[in-house]
């Protein structure tokens, strides 16, 4: 009785196994049509995210694309390297990933040895691009605005200069975490002077010592330390890390200038003319940028080549939506994908995406056009 | 005053001598306990006085003016507020013997949810209040029951409770967290002088619950010998429940702060517990400087004087980043140090004042 009845649980547990491979060797097969991308984000939730994996599950279908999304390490590098394994190792032909590091090289090995490709998001790879930039398993990368920044400097020290405020605080990340807000702080001082030399002694701007935070809130001894600052120029991320103490301290008059954005209505609603009145300007970078390495991973992987294709992995620059006014600040609210969600509120359709590909007649330049093509004016152009 | 539960940290400075010298016979007379008194109040304000004049020094020696001033002051106030409060949260939790890592899960979840039902209902501050009490009680008391019928050690009751309230914070509100800084009306209790009302609450809830309640009292047992406070009858079950009720208001009166005053992300990988026991310095020092009077002054007074330090490294520009923690560490084991010889001083320092009263004696004969 025994016997028959452990015969019995072995032909079930046969069967089970034999079911069971059938069906994921099914699977595989109906998956192997499919283009498998990882898509490796430095968050897991908020906005972007949302925005970002809603933009290529619309993309989906009509590429032939599948997507996985995991969320990196911004602390460990062999971390990072361990997720782009186990993505490698779950069928992806390609990955684009937010984060650089010192295990670039290493995880440019494994793609490699997996035939897969890699491909930058919002990240200028300054860690490892002069070594990797010919690698051909890299493919390139969009940058999280301009890789220099002495052009948003510029223009925020044009704002100062025309809205009248005479005593400005400056406050960066350290740079050996962000080496690029040293040409916006430069880029500003320079405008700054220039005005200055020409200006009435009463006219003239002061400029504070340019504080870095050490990824910490701004300190409440600030205000006592520079106790007449009428502005802020944040480089840094702003809204996390100065409104909050300008709040706590009651010190809302003071005018700040940053970069980062929110969709929160606690900073929305303090914005320009609005609430408080304390947050001047909100600068961000497009979902839609992830277009750039998308497209190139996808031509590559099926077989396709632009006619222009770039003979090392390029850097590419997008185009940022900077907002100085609360119509500018209504407008992303109700018609950015970033804000919205909603894919039919991006800059490039699906169609428009497709016609992109080298199989379709696209070209190196036109993508990179599309990337750099996403400004506020394009915004409000595109909503008539 | 209260004298009869408090816990001696090393036996140096205790008002259980007081309690003995009364058991003995020997009643102070208004002279002696005008000393007594004037002396305990200074050994008491000891450490922020220490503080305060050593950051003076330096902040002077830096150029730096403003450090004495009376918006230093109430800023170390506003700011020790937090502090104090959520170190009775850990406190009382430890004072009963339990190590619980679920207490800044609890303040941030009951947060999250407190902050923006309200904001959603008109932006009442009473109705934040009540509602991060109320949910500060109730996750507390899913916490309590989840260690008492799991039966398992309260570390790790704690911990995979945190991860469960964290997983939350990504479920509720579409995983926006809550950020309410700028709402001036619904977040007074972030700022002075209301933020002292949360505060004198909890005072008053820690000392009442302490020193006026048996359940308080038994504590003491609980935390001295678990094994043998159970097998004389107390009851721990009942002891965790109250416990965790009256932390819960501790922890609801934290997360309104909190809520008030911070932008609050998601939170994950005990992330939270990270924020509870970044306040935990001021227990063990408030533990040191409470045998001078009793421990709920302590912390409140270990609070300021962790302020001041805090206020202080910030103007001297160290306030973040691998200086401040060194600092911070060469500080606490220097405290630590101390504290750990106090006895040994105090001896010292009784053994050199009666050999000098012995020879003024000697000499008057």
């Amino acid at each position: 009785m025994k016997k028959s009845l452990k015969k019995i649980v072995v032909y079930v547990l046969a069967v089970a196994m034999c079911i069971q491979m059938g069906a994921t060797l099914i699977a595989c097969g109906r998956g192997g049509d499919k283009i498998k991308i990882g898509v490796g984000l430095y968050q897991d939730s908020g906005p972007a995210v949302t925005a970002t994996k809603n933009y290529l599950n619309g993309l989906a279908e009509a590429l032939n694309c599948e997507f996985e999304f995991v969320t990196l390490s911004q602390t460990s590098d062999e971390e990072n390297k361990t997720t782009a394994q186990s993505l490698i190792a779950g069928g992806c032909k390609g990955l684009i990933f937010t984060m650089d590091g010192g295990v670039t090289p290493a995880i440019l090995e494994e793609c490699k040895k997996a035939g897969v490709y890699l491909a930058g998001y919002l990240c200028d790879y300054d860690v490892n691009y002069e070594t990797i930039k010919n690698n051909e398993y890299f493919l390139g990368t969009v940058v999280d605005g301009s890789y220099t920044g002495y052009a948003w400097g510029e223009h925020v020290a044009e704002r100062i200069i025309a809205e009248g405020h005479k005593n400005i605080g400056m406050i960066k990340f350290p740079g050996f975490a962000f080496p690029h807000q040293a040409e916006m702080d430069q880029a500003f001082r320079e405008k700054i002077n220039e005005y200055n030399a020409t200006a009435a002694d009463a006219d003239k701007i002061t400029l504070t010592t340019t504080m870095e935070l050490m990824f910490q809130p701004l300190a409440d001894n600030y205000f006592q330390d520079n106790p007449n600052i009428d502005a802020i120029f944040a480089m840094c991320a702003g809204v996390d890390f100065v409104y909050p103490t300008l709040v706590k301290n009651g010190k809302t008059n003071i005018k700040l200038y940053t970069a980062g954005f929110s969709t929160d209505n606690d900073v929305l609603n303090n914005f320009g003319t609005s609430g408080n009145q304390c947050i001047q300007e909100l600068v961000f970078s497009n979902v839609e940028a992830i277009t750039y390495p998308l497209v190139m991973l996808v031509n590559k992987i099926t077989g396709n080549e632009f006619s222009d294709n770039p003979t090392e992995a390029q850097r590419v620059d997008s185009s940022q939506l900077i907002i100085t006014n609360n119509t500018q600040l209504d407008l992303v609210k109700t018609k950015s994908l970033y804000c919205t969600g909603n894919v039919k509120d991006a800059f490039l359709s699906v169609d428009d995406v497709k016609a992109l590909l080298a199989v379709n007649g696209g070209t190196h330049a036109k993508l990179v056009q599309a990337v750099q093509s996403m400004d506020i004016d394009d915004l409000a152009a595109l909503n008539g | 005053m209260p004298t009869g539960n408090i816990k001696n940290y090393n036996g140096a400075f205790s008002t259980e001598n007081s309690v003995e010298n009364a058991k003995m016979g020997k009643v102070m007379n208004k002279k002696e306990r005008i000393i007594d008194i004037s002396k305990r109040t200074g050994l008491t304000l000891a450490f922020p006085v220490f503080i305060f004049v050593v950051m003076l020094i330096l902040t002077l020696a830096n150029g730096i003016t403003y450090y004495a001033s009376l918006n230093t002051l109430k800023q170390v106030v506003t700011d020790a507020s937090l502090t104090t409060i959520i170190a009775l949260a850990i406190y009382l939790q430890f004072k009963n013997g339990r190590f619980d890592f679920s207490g800044g899960a609890t303040m941030i979840i009951s947060a999250i949810i407190a902050g923006n039902i309200t904001l959603k209902s008109g932006g009442s501050p009473i109705l934040f209040m009540v509602l991060a009490i109320v949910f500060g009680i109730m996750f507390s008391l899913i916490t309590a029951f989840s260690y008492i019928f799991s039966k398992v050690p309260i570390i790790i009751c704690t911990i995979a409770i945190t991860l469960v309230y964290e997983s939350l914070t990504y479920l509720l509100f579409d995983a926006e967290g809550l950020n309410v800084i700028s709402s001036s009306g619904m977040v007074i209790f972030g700022r002075s002088p209301y933020i002292f009302i949360p505060l004198f609450l909890v005072l008053a809830l820690f000392l009442f619950f302490t020193y006026f309640t048996s359940e308080g009292r038994r504590a003491k047992l609980l935390s001295g010998n678990q094994k043998v406070a159970v097998s004389i009858g107390i009851k721990e079950n009942k002891n965790v429940i109250v416990t965790y009720i009256i932390c819960g208001v501790i922890l609801g009166c934290g997360a309104l702060i909190y809520g008030s005053q911070q932008i609050i992300n998601p939170q994950s990988n005990l992330s939270t517990s990270s924020i509870l026991f970044s306040y935990i310095v001021p227990v063990f020092i408030g533990m040191f400087i409470g045998s001078a009077s009793v421990d709920v002054i302590g912390v409140a007074i270990a609070a300021i004087g962790m302020e001041f330090l805090n206020y202080g490294l910030d103007c001297l520009g160290v306030g973040a980043g691998g200086y401040q923690q060194i600092i911070f560490g060469a500080f606490m084991l220097a405290f630590y140090a101390f504290s750990a010889r106090a006895g040994s001083i105090k001896n010292l320092w009784s053994r050199i004042f009666s050999a000098h009263k012995k020879k003024e004696t000697t000499d008057v004969h």
